[in-house]
This record gives structure tokens, C-alpha cells and sequence, in this order.
């Protein structure tokens, strides 16, 4: 056994895991007697209040590969990393104020986003943009499970007895449970189950941060001398070149305006609320926390580099270059330190907090992957439109070939190690395209189909980022960034340039009384 | 350097006491949303049980006549 691995995770805590997951299980598994329409399992009856819609939206867009990767980013480099998050809180707040998009798309009272290019652009849109959705939005939950298993491996403990397996049984376990009551009950499990887990999510959260600011070792002061003693300025400076650079932060500020109006998980709680008011206030109260939501985590792994750096063994093991050089294990720092640090009862109401990151995603996500397919792929290519029953049978049956397809791509089978370009890159397959389209298609008149379908086909290359290596070999000043940002470039000017050479030869009705 | 740290210290603790306010108020308000949600969804369900069984309500299957 390596005991440099070991925490102070105990059975107490297992105990209270165990409590948690049973729990929150029945209460989404009882929730399924409450849907009577496709309606009530895909939106969950339109009738979600502000604080519910809140909660809900916080704990979908707060999952534990978010924590993960924000804890791996903090390690490498600093508070840096927060500039992400306190990006999105101009932008939630000129989305709450304005209701910009989200307004337009609640008052259309759809079921989905990619419903909107059909009501503005043809079916084919809607199908092409659907189809793309899913890919994109499955695709981008590959590392969701990996990064939750690496969690509960260091936090637990389970890493000392090299028990890879064990680790694997219970992340496997948690997308069973998501599964079953995301298939039975759908929107309205969702909403309930995510509720449960946005508090434990929040009393897990400070629990961290109460031991990273009170540990003997730790304390703000302390954390803050070291980190600026050994990495420097580029720790706090998010705009200095030996950091992410103006380059990355504009790509970044990009894909935040897109991810919060267009990214299917989220911007479908414009959907689930009870009035166009509900919509706007969620966006707006929720985005002064914003910051905290993604800090947090990053805290902690900036106060796992002060621990470390009073630990010359696992200085060594976290830098082996020295303490300004470049860390390796990064995704091992944060869960490893919470699991020294936070004593035995607490340690399980923190990892159950964590498993409730996980879980509230999977599922939105399931929900919101397996719905886009049915409505807006097969039901639009069948000639006879699909009744309530079948809706809700083919999307119980999708959210079971996601959860299938995760547990096989996600945990058993071994992916890269590049979490962020993994992450990015399928996002933008969709974003890309499809963020350009909804706003151009809800704000400009003059955008046409086949202008959407440009822009649509360019956001495919965003793909490229996977294979972004091998291509550097060719084009070596070829950056992430630079593609990310290059790919938005091109989908807003192919779709402008398209729209108005090939304008649409007969106006939607939603072009008519443009909204 | 020295700005950048007085900046995060600022911008964190704020964002911090933002959040947890955030979850204080939501907590009470969610449960009374929760239970309203519930209501409705019981009234429509005994309302869709006694009449004809109630289709979707999405505008785009209206369009199309679903």
C-alpha cells in the first residue's frame, strides 16, 4: 500500500455516500408519477419557479469534470484561471437584463433549441443543427466519467490500494442511478433530484473552503505568499504571455456568450421556466455567483500547491522540476489534498457533494441529448409525427444508449490525457455554428437557410482540435485558441456572406414578424 | 503583481458571499417552487386523466398539426 495516497477517508464517510446516492435515487425514481405529456418529461411542465430554475440551472452547469478541470487549470496556473469564470458574469447579467435570445426562445414555448431553426430557417436546418447537437453534446460527455473516477480514487483513498476497479464499480453505479430515474421520470426527476443536489453541492463546497482557509498550514495569507513566491505573477495575470494570453481570453469570452444562450443542458432552462420573467431572472441571479462556482474549485487547488509546497515529497512527486516549474498529476492535487485535509464525517458529506456534481449533469445531459434526437432527428425525417407515448419511449431508450456508450468510452476504455482540448473542441463543433445561427437567425433578418447550413458545416471543422497536434507539425503558429477563435470567425462570415447571396425565395413566418 | 492579488482577493471573497447568499435564499423559495411545481403537475395530471389524454403543448407540433 502507498501511503502517500492515503486520506482520511473512512467508512463513517463510504457511510454517508451510501446515504446520499440511495436518497436521491428514490427521490427522482418517486418523481416519475408526476408526468402525464411529453411536455411534462422533456420541459418539465413549464412550471419551474425563479429559485427552483436557479438551482437547477447552477447544478447542471456545475459538474464534477468542471471542478476537475478548474482545480487541474488553478494548479498549473494560479487565479489566472478565474478570469474564465468571472467572464461569464458580465455576460449572465446582459443575458438576465436584456433577455437576449433566451426571451425570444421561451416565448416560442419550444421543447428544444434546435426547434427554432425550423420555425426560422426549413426542417432540413433543424435536422442538420439536431444531428450535430447530439454528436457534439455525447461526445463532450467522454471525459465526464474518467474525470469523476480520478476524483473519488485520490479523495477516497482508493488510490493507496491501486484498487482501479473498485473505483470504476462506483462511478458505474452512479450512471446506472442517473439513468434510471433520468429515463423514468424525466425533466420533472431532473429538476427534483438536481435540487436535492444543488444543497449538498453547497454545504460540500464550504466544507472545502472552511478547511482551506482555517488549516494551520493553509490560511489566505499563506497561500497567497507561496503561490506568488514560487509561479509569480503569470498565477495572477491571466493577460501575461507566460499564462493564457489576450489571444485565449477573447476565444474564451466568445464561447461563454455561445455556451450560455445555445449550449443544450443549460440554456434549455430558458425552456422549463413558468413565464418569459422566470427566464430572464434566472440568467440575471444566477450570474453574480458565477465566479464563485467555477473559484471555488480553483481555490482549493491553489491551496493544495501551498500544502505541497510545505511537503518536500510530494513537492517532488507534484514538481518534479521544482516548485515554478511545470506540475504533472494535476488531476490528482486537488482530490488528494481535500481527502488529507477535511477529517473523517466531513470527508463524506464533501464527496457526496461531489458525486451530486456528477450526477445533477449526467442528467441534464442525458435528458437534454436524448430529447434533441427524438425531436428534432427522427421525429422531423418520420412522415407521421410521433405521439406523447413514443417520444417519451424513444427517449428512455436513447438516455440508455448514452449511459451504455459513457460507461464504455468513459471509464473502460482509456481516452487521452488532453481534458480541455478534448473538452473545447467538441463543444465548438456545435457552438460554432450553432450560436451564430440563433442569433443572427433571431436578430437579422435577412439570415436565410442556406446561410444556416454554411455556418452549421463550418462549425464541423472544429474537429481539426483533435487532431491539433499533427497538424502544428504543418502549420506550427497554429494555436487552440487561434482555431477556436478562426472557426467563430468563419462560421459568422460564411453564414452573413451566404445569407445574402442565397436569401430564403419564401420568409418564414418568424422572419415576417421578425422577433 | 501586487494589484492582481488585491484584485482576486476583492473579486473572490465577493463572489464567494454572493454564492452563499445565493444558496440561502434559493433553499426556502426552491422548496415553496417545488411544491407549487408538484401541484400543478398533479392538477394537470387528474385534470388529463378524467378528459381525452392531453398531447403536447409545443408551438412547433402545433405547426405541424401533432
Amino acid at each position: 500500500m502507498n501511503e502517500f495516497f492515503l486520506t482520511n477517508f473512512s467508512i463513517q464517510d463510504w457511510l454517508i455516500v451510501a446515504m446520499y446516492l440511495v436518497g436521491v435515487a428514490l427521490a427522482g425514481i418517486l418523481a416519475h408519477r408526476y408526468i402525464s405529456n411529453v411536455s411534462d418529461y422533456m420541459v418539465g411542465g413549464r412550471g419551474s419557479g425563479t429559485a427552483l430554475n436557479i438551482a437547477n440551472y447552477i447544478a447542471t452547469g456545475l459538474c464534477l469534470v468542471t471542478i476537475m478541470y478548474a482545480s487541474i487549470e488553478s494548479f498549473r496556473k494560479g487565479f489566472s484561471y478565474m478570469m474564465i469564470g468571472l467572464l461569464c458574469v458580465p455576460v449572465g447579467l446582459f443575458v438576465g437584463i436584456t433577455g437576449f435570445v433566451v426571451r425570444p426562445l421561451r416565448s416560442l414555448q419550444l421543447l428544444t433549441i434546435p426547434e427554432f431553426f425550423e420555425k426560422r430557417f426549413d426542417k432540413q436546418t433543424r435536422v442538420v443543427a439536431g444531428a450535430i447537437c447530439a454528436l457534439a453534446g455525447i461526445l463532450n460527455m467522454g471525459l465526464f466519467p474518467k474525470m469523476g473516477a480520478t476524483f473519488i480514487t485520490y479523495a477516497t483513498g482508493l488510490g493507496a490500494t491501486g484498487n482501479a476497479e473498485m473505483v470504476n464499480w462506483v462511478t458505474s453505479l452512479m450512471i446506472v442511478l442517473v439513468l434510471i430515474y433520468t429515463a423514468m421520470g424525466g425533466m420533472v426527476s431532473v429538476i427534483v433530484t438536481d435540487f436535492i443536489q444543488f444543497f449538498i453541492l453547497g454545504i460540500g463546497m464550504g466544507v472545502g473552503m472552511l478547511f482551506c482557509l482555517t488549516h494551520p498550514d493553509l490560511g489566505w495569507t499563506r497561500i497567497i505568499t507561496a503561490l506568488s513566491e514560487h509561479r509569480g505573477e503569470m498565477a495572477f495575470n491571466p493577460f501575461h504571455p507566460d499564462s493564457y494570453g489576450w489571444l485565449y481570453m477573447a476565444w474564451m469570452a466568445v464561447v461563454t456568450v455561445g455556451a450560455t444562450v445555445c449550449w443544450g443542458p443549460e440554456a434549455s432552462r430558458a425552456l422549463t421556466t413558468k413565464d418569459e420573467k422566470t427566464t430572464k431572472r434566472t440568467f440575471l441571479y444566477s450570474a453574480p455567483s458565477a465566479l464563485a462556482r467555477t473559484g471555488i474549485p480553483a481555490f482549493w487547488a491553489i491551496a493544495a500547491f501551498c500544502f505541497y509546497s510545505q511537503h518536500e515529497e510530494m513537492a517532488r512527486y507534484f514538481f518534479p522540476d521544482g516548485l515554478s516549474g511545470t506540475p504533472v498529476h494535476a488531476e490528482q492535487a486537488m482530490p488528494l489534498f481535500m481527502g488529507k485535509i477535511v477529517p473523517v464525517g466531513l470527508l463524506g458529506v464533501l464527496t457526496a457533494g461531489m458525486m451530486a456534481a456528477f450526477m445533477s449533469t449526467h442528467s441534464s445531459y442525458f435528458l437534454c441529448w436524448s430529447s434533441v434526437i427524438v425531436r428534432d432527428v427522427i421525429g422531423p425525417l418520420r412522415r407521421r409525427p410521433l405521439s406523447d407515448k413514443a417520444q417519451i419511449l424513444i427517449t428512455r431508450f436513447n438516455i440508455t444508449w448514452i449511459a451504455i456508450f459513457l460507461l464504455v468510452w468513459g471509464i473502460w476504455y482509456k481516452l487521452p490525457d488532453s481534458v480541455w482540448t478534448y473538452m473545447a473542441v467538441t463543444g465548438n463543433i456545435y457552438l460554432s455554428g450553432s450560436a451564430t445561427i440563433l442569433i443572427g437567425g433571431i436578430y437579422w433578418k435577412r439570415a436565410s437557410k442556406a446561410g444556416a447550413l454554411a455556418a452549421l458545416g463550418a462549425g464541423l471543422l472544429s474537429i481539426a482540435g483533435v487532431f491539433l497536434e499533427p497538424i502544428q507539425r504543418i502549420v506550427p503558429w497554429l494555436s487552440t485558441e487561434l482555431l477556436g477563435l478562426g472557426n467563430y470567425a468563419l462560421c459568422a462570415l460564411l453564414f452573413i456572406v451566404v445569407s445574402l447571396f442565397f436569401p430564403d425565395r419564401k420568409q418564414s413566418e418568424l422572419q415576417e414578424n421578425q422577433l | 503583481m501586487k494589484y492582481w492579488i488585491i484584485f482576486w482577493t476583492v473579486t473572490f471573497f465577493l463572489s464567494l458571499g454572493i454564492f452563499y447568499l445565493t444558496v440561502l435564499l434559493i433553499i426556502p423559495f426552491g422548496i415553496r417552487d417545488l411544491w407549487w411545481l408538484f401541484k400543478l403537475l398533479n392538477d394537470r395530471k387528474t385534470a388529463a386523466e378524467t378528459k381525452e389524454p392531453k398531447q403536447s403543448d409545443s408551438s412547433i407540433d402545433r405547426d405541424n398539426g401533432q
